[in-house]
């Protein structure tokens, strides 16, 4: 029983370590011969681009991990909520109106277009009984549907506006692009998921075991369920509104974090999934920034966190469920 | 009931905690002018108005187009970094040249492949971008202190959106005679390719430009530059819809081009085969890479553009 | 201060907004040191009745345990001096060992965000009880039923309620374990009121002191063990027919089943 305790730690301990060591070595790894104001600046954006691609990683693994038992399914990710699908169409649908389009409104356009998707998601999901399975399948639906519609409106738009074929890019995840003033947009949603984590993960460990079970002991789950998707919607939605869209992260770092503390007791898995996500996504931003863009140019983060993380993942997977599963 | 209300109040405060967070990210919004106190100031495709304190000395070009265009006003002294694909053209010998004085490849064409960081340590006056795909890092130069103007380049609609391109960058270094000079030969050229045409029969004929296969056939339609210089050089654009499009092979059938030219990198007869093209029995003129640039890029080229497409329409269906 | 008794007062149930009635009028009281057993066949209402008076499904009329009436008393209040248990579902790869489960039935009764020691003693303590401690590290997920039987059970008890509702908690044990389970029961039923259900007709006179007989949602039968067990009453309530014999060594009546 203590072993779990023994793992967090221990995990705690060493993905924080680590994550401070790349933080320190990328700041300041090969800056020799650069005139004192420009390194400044280089730090501040090596600065930037670290703690947006911290917040990111932090707040997907959060919110993939809570999902994950608030669902009671283990192949959800925040965009199971409809959020990315939502803010691809609206993104495209923007530029399809307007030929000349401002970024700030465009930013503003992408969030709203994830929170309806969202608040779709959740009115039909509570519509048809607000089950574990409810919000599933409703959320199912709906990612569906407006992925498909932005695939469409991709295509219209390229006819009615040559000019804009760049959209497509728009919103594949990369912290290429990050300015300090995103910095404050991304520490409130992730103070808030802190807190939240402190109210939510006694009752989660309730709600994976059952409806029935988590409202004898007292708890409300369809409640805590409606707070959940509400509270990992918005704070995702930020992060496609920030960095775009980026795979991978909210599915597998809830299980790297189960598979390395040998346990599924939320209290700890929740922190140490965000944990995960945050150090996934230093790692494979700074190996883009330092390896790749002298030899190929930067690749997007979600592409290289699937190639890395991947592999770590089975084999962690293949080492616990030998035989089983 | 006592649900539905804790469910809004919480709701509203996580809002509220966001809208906090969001206006503060709007508080650094790009402002439409910024600083116009000192001259010179110019006026930028996007219709900025930016302000240069001094005549730049250390560039970036952003764009292949843009390359050209500094080159042809003899301007490529002040250059310390280029795009990728400009890195690599070898029009003018700017890959050459690139390599002998030190330039610095910063990644692109696209706007995420960018290298910032390199952009931020080569500390240029000004950066040369194009407005269609690097609108985007707009607020990443503005917050790193980085001077950008934005040229038509990629998203160039007409001949008079190159021809503007010229002048900016004519305006930024005060090489307004340079420019004319351009720009005079680049119409002269057109009005030389119009006259060929004239000469042998061929004005009038309805050309089709194919750019691409991918998921279908991608034609240069209508308010494109390749549009407008068809129109100028007297030619008839066969593709009857706007923009950049698919077209299906029966709507190509149904618009009756003379001939058919194929500007796409990397293609070979196979794909066109399957494409269902030869079956219109209509002249297919393949364009190799250099000439597929020489078409594909809406810069300094489009005279020699304008020659090529007459010549090898002369080449593909003959003369009266 | 002890808890005196349970009062249902006219209880209906209705799901599918009224289109299926579980229950159509319920009135039982269960004082201390009953222990109530509720049998019927499938679909009797006997799971939605134990729902009900755990607070977690919706219903008409007054249920009371002591002075609280269910619908109009916090959740969190009542979890702490009751508990249900009922079936489980148990999600793969996301499910809790089995020390971890029971331990998340102490915390109504569990002050701080992490277990004390004293959570853990009793947890562990249940465990002894029910014969499964050497399961306490097994997943949820890897159990076969009748182990996820005795830790339902366990679940059910770790917190020590006043008030326990066992939903089938003979389902899928063994004859043994049904005993030790009944005997379990019997112990409980000395300090708590226990409500069960069972599809055994002998586990619940060997166990109850009460006995409910439901059909179709109605109360055909409620009294002692010697009032209940009668053929008439049976057959109404099974479909079946029953040869009723007495036992000789504790003067019970004993019902076999006819299986022509």
């Amino acid at each position: 029983m203590f072993r779990k305790y023994v793992c967090f730690f221990t995990s705690l301990v060493i993905i924080l370590l680590l994550i401070g060591m790349i933080y320190y070595v990328s700041l300041y790894y090969g800056l020799n011969e650069v005139p004192q104001q420009i390194m400044d600046k280089i730090v501040l954006y090596r600065e930037t681009r670290l703690i947006v691609a911290l917040l990111s990683g932090l707040i997907l693994g959060f919110t993939g991990s809570v999902l994950q038992s608030s669902l009671r399914n283990p192949l959800v990710d925040p965009y199971i909520l409809g959020i990315g699908g939502g803010a691809l169409f609206a993104t495209y649908m923007y530029h399809l109106v307007f030929k000349i389009t401002n970024l700030y409104w465009g930013a503003l356009i992408a969030s709203i277009g994830g929170l309806t998707a969202l608040a779709l998601t959740l009115v039909i999901a509570e519509t048809i009984g607000g089950s574990d399975v409810a919000y599933v399948l409703s959320g199912i639906g709906v990612s569906s549907m407006f992925s498909g519609l932005s695939i469409a409106t991709y295509y219209v738009i390229i006819s009615v506006n040559p000019a804009a074929s760049y959209v497509f890019t728009l919103l594949i995840g990369s912290f290429v692009n990050v300015t300090p003033s995103r910095i404050p947009i991304m520490i409130w949603p992730s103070l808030v998921l802190v807190i939240s984590y402190f109210i939510f993960s006694k009752p989660l460990n309730a709600m994976v075991i059952g409806d029935d079970y988590a409202k004898q002991l007292g708890y409300n789950p369809r409640f805590i369920r409606r707070i959940i998707t509400i509270l990992s919607g918005i704070t995702a939605s930020i992060v496609v509104m920030v960095s775009g869209i980026i795979g991978f992260i909210g599915l597998v770092s809830p299980h790297i974090a189960r598979l390395i503390i040998k346990s599924n007791d939320n209290r700890l898995v929740i922190p140490i999934s965000g944990l995960i996500g945050s150090l996934l996504l230093i790692s494979t931003d700074n190996f883009s920034r330092i390896i790749l863009s002298s030899l190929v140019g930067e690749i997007p983060v979600g592409a290289l966190a699937s190639s890395f993380g991947s592999p770590f993942f089975l084999f962690l997977l293949i080492r616990r469920f030998r035989g089983r599963v | 009931m006592v649900d539905k209300y804790k469910t809004i109040l919480i709701t509203i405060i996580i809002v509220i905690v966001i809208l906090v967070s969001v206006l503060t990210y709007f508080k650094y919004s790009v402002p439409a002018e910024y600083n116009i106190s000192s001259e010179p100031t110019i006026v930028d495709a996007l219709n900025r108005t930016v302000s240069l304190n001094k005549a730049p000395e250390r560039i970036i070009s952003l764009a292949p187009s843009i390359t050209e265009l500094v080159f042809m006003l003899g301007q490529e002294d002040k250059l310390i970094g280029v795009d990728s694909s400009s890195y690599n053209s070898s029009y003018l010998g700017i890959n050459n040249y690139c390599r002998e004085h030190n330039i610095s490849d910063v990644g692109g064409y696209w706007w995420n492949t960018i290298d910032i960081e390199k952009i931020i340590s080569l500390n240029p006056d000004l950066i040369l971008a194009d407005m269609g795909a690097h609108i985007k890092l707009n607020q990443t130069f503005y917050e790193y202190e980085l001077t950008v103007i934005y040229l038509h380049g990629g998203s160039s609609s007409s001949i008079d959106d190159i021809y503007s391109d010229i002048d900016i960058i004519a305006n930024v270094f005060d090489v307004a005679d340079k420019a004319s000079e351009l720009k005079s030969n680049i119409s002269l050229k057109i009005e030389n390719a119009k006259k060929y045409a004239i000469e042998n029969c061929l004005n009038g004929k309805r050309v089709l430009i194919v750019v691409g296969f991918y998921n279908g056939i991608w034609v240069s339609g209508e308010q494109t530059y390749i549009d407008d210089l068809l129109n100028n050089i007297g030619l008839d654009n066969a593709a009857e819809v706007t923009g950049w499009s698919i077209a299906s092979i029966e709507d190509i059938a149904r618009w009756n081009p003379d001939v058919i030219i194929i500007a796409s990198m990397g293609i070979d007869y196979n794909v066109i085969n399957e494409s269902g093209l030869p079956l219109l029995k209509k002249p297919i003129i393949i364009l190799n890479s250099t000439e597929t640039d020489i078409l594909m890029r809406p810069g300094p080229r489009l005279g020699d553009a304008a020659l090529l497409i007459v010549y090898k329409l002369f080449n593909a269906i003959g003369g009266c | 201060m002890m808890l005196d008794k349970i009062v249902l007062d006219n209880v209906k149930i209705v799901y599918k907004k009224g289109k299926i009635i579980a229950i159509k009028n319920a009135n039982i009281v269960v004082k201390k040191g009953e222990i109530l057993g509720i049998i019927g066949s499938n679909g009797a209402g006997k799971t939605s009745l134990l729902k009900a008076i755990a607070g977690i499904v919706h219903y008409s009329g007054l249920i009371y345990i002591d002075g609280y009436e269910v619908s109009h008393t916090p959740h969190k209040v009542i979890a702490r001096i009751l508990s249900y248990a009922g079936d489980m579902d148990v999600p793969e790869i996301l499910s809790l060992t089995v020390l971890e489960a029971v331990l998340t039935s102490r915390y109504p009764v569990s002050k701080g965000f992490f277990e004390s020691e004293e959570d853990i003693k009793k947890a562990l303590e249940v465990l002894e009880t029910l014969g499964i401690l050497e399961l306490k590290d097994r997943r949820l997920d890897e159990l076969s039923s009748g182990e996820l039987r005795k830790v339902i059970l366990a679940m059910a008890l770790a917190r020590e309620p006043r008030v326990i509702l066992l939903d089938e908690p003979d389902a899928h044990l063994d004859m043994g374990s049904k005993i030790v389970v009944s005997r379990i029961i019997k112990e409980l039923g000395r300090r708590s009121i226990v409500i069960f259900t069972t599809h055994d007709i002998l586990f619940a006179i060997n166990t109850a002191s009460k006995v409910v007989l439901l059909k179709d949602g109605e109360i055909i039968g409620y009294g002692t063990v010697d009032d209940i067990v009668k053929n008439d009453l049976l057959f109404k309530t099974y479909n079946a027919r029953f040869k009723i014999l007495l036992d000789p060594d504790t003067n019970k009546p004993v019902p076999i089943p006819f299986y022509e």
